[in-house]
């Protein structure tokens, strides 16, 4: 992923004009799970991260956004170990925003 | 019998189509957004439930062709809503497909023995998405068709014999109740065994086929259109006087006749037909008004068939509508 840290992430479907409004919704609403993602995790509140986290997770590969599915998955993954470990929580989460900051429509 | 057939509805084909729709129970909207979009390609209309409350309610008033139910819903476990879809009479027919991230086998494996029809793994690709949609909906078509299957005709998809006998039977005491017009029509292909003998079997059915679907343009949707026997066929016509039934019957006869056939440029298939209608006090029972459509379809045929007769109680035969009109 590193290799393509600064490169724009855009949807594999961004030359499907039918999608454009649906992908400029979905980019736009980005930000708020984000937000709400981080505030679950300060809160401590693991249920809603994980819900936030698999929602993502489905929604972003429908959207053509693979990676952010990928980087969902992980947290997901980290968010319902057996054994919560913040540090690999905390560096799926870091990987999920830096994921979706590249997100273009 | 009538009680039963009377809360079959009235339908010309056996199995109407009506507009498709999916409910899609997900929480996130994103997922119904997109599924919206790319089920209006297939003329699929979308029913959205954000909850399984939500869901439980839209399955049961809006009688989906098929379920997408998310396995994580808040409040309510998919397997829980699966489970209570399933014990509803209302809703337990529906074709459900569980949508969910996790690739646990015994989660699979549930689902199904709770009632799934399928089950596919987020992220999902819309392709693969829709592809299963529509086989669940063709699943739930045949399964809806196997429970008609009793009544229906394999060759021609039109009611069989025993249904029409029992909807005759059902329109006639209607129409004795009621005083509502009713009229009966028996037709048969011309010369079909001629056709047979030299074009071949399997094109005979293609004639039978062709003829069927005709029959189900030509009616009206309340029309049914039955296959009485190997190249007959009957029609109950209910609310039709004589002279709409003759009207139809004229024009299924001259749209036949006009039809031209596969690999066949030449070829005229003509029928004929005997109508029976209420106007005769005699006619009380079903018997009664086969046997004057019969009457009426075996003088169609020895006046030189391609016609339609009617049948005159006076004469206890069929005879040309031109006169009777005189």
């Amino acid at each position: 992923m590193a290799d393509h840290a600064d490169q724009p992430l855009r949807s594999a479907f961004s030359d499907d004009p039918e999608m454009q409004h649906l992908l400029q919704l979905f980019v736009e609403e980005l930000p708020q799970h984000i937000d709400e993602l981080c505030e679950a995790l300060n809160d401590e509140s693991l249920d809603d991260a994980q819900r936030i986290a698999h929602q993502l997770k489905g929604a972003g590969a429908g959207y053509g956004f693979a990676p952010i599915s990928e980087a969902a998955s992980d947290l997901e993954a980290a968010l319902t170990a057996s054994v919560a470990e913040a540090n690999a929580i905390r560096q799926a989460l870091d990987a999920l925003v830096d994921c979706c900051t590249r997100v273009i429509a | 019998m009538p009680e039963q057939t009377s809360s079959v509805t009235m339908n010309a084909t056996p199995a109407p189509e009506r507009q498709q729709s999916v409910l899609l129970i997900d929480p996130a909207p994103e997922v119904h957004r997109m599924l919206s979009m790319r089920l209006r390609e297939d003329d699929i209309a979308l029913v959205a439930a954000m909850t399984g409350e939500e869901g439980l309610e839209l399955a049961e008033s809006h009688q989906p062709s098929a379920i997408i139910l998310e396995l994580h819903l808040p409040r309510m476990s998919g397997f829980d809503l699966l489970r209570r879809l399933k014990s509803n009479p209302a809703t337990m027919h529906a074709p459900v497909i569980m949508l969910t991230a996790s690739e646990k086998a015994e989660d699979k494996v549930r689902a199904f023995e709770l009632g799934a029809t399928d089950y596919v793994c987020k992220p999902f690709n819309m392709s693969e998405l829709r592809a299963r949609i529509g086989g669940a909906m063709r699943i739930r078509r045949l399964l809806h068709l196997l429970e008609q299957r009793a009544q229906i005709d394999g060759m021609t998809g039109l009611w069989n014999r025993a249904y029409f006998n029992d909807k005759l039977a059902a329109e006639i005491a209607h129409m004795q109740r009621t005083g509502e017009p009713l009229a009966l029509a028996i037709c048969d292909l011309d010369k079909f065994k001629h056709l047979n003998d030299t074009l071949g079997h399997p094109f005979g059915d293609v004639v039978i086929q062709g003829f069927a679907q005709l029959l189900l343009r030509q009616l009206r949707s309340y029309d049914v259109a039955c296959r009485y026997g190997g190249e007959e066929f009957a029609l109950i016509l209910p609310s039709a006087t004589l002279e709409e039934a003759f009207a139809a019957c004229d024009r299924i006869r001259r749209t036949l006749e006009a039809r031209t056939w596969p690999g066949q440029p030449d070829l005229v298939v003509t029928a004929s037909f005997g109508l029976a209608d209420c106007g005769l006090d005699s006619m009380t029972n079903p018997a009664s008004w086969i046997e004057a459509a019969d009457r009426s379809l075996y003088s169609a045929k020895e006046s030189g068939r391609n016609r339609v007769h009617v049948f005159d109680a006076r004469l206890g035969a069929g005879r040309e509508m031109k006169r009777m009109a005189a």
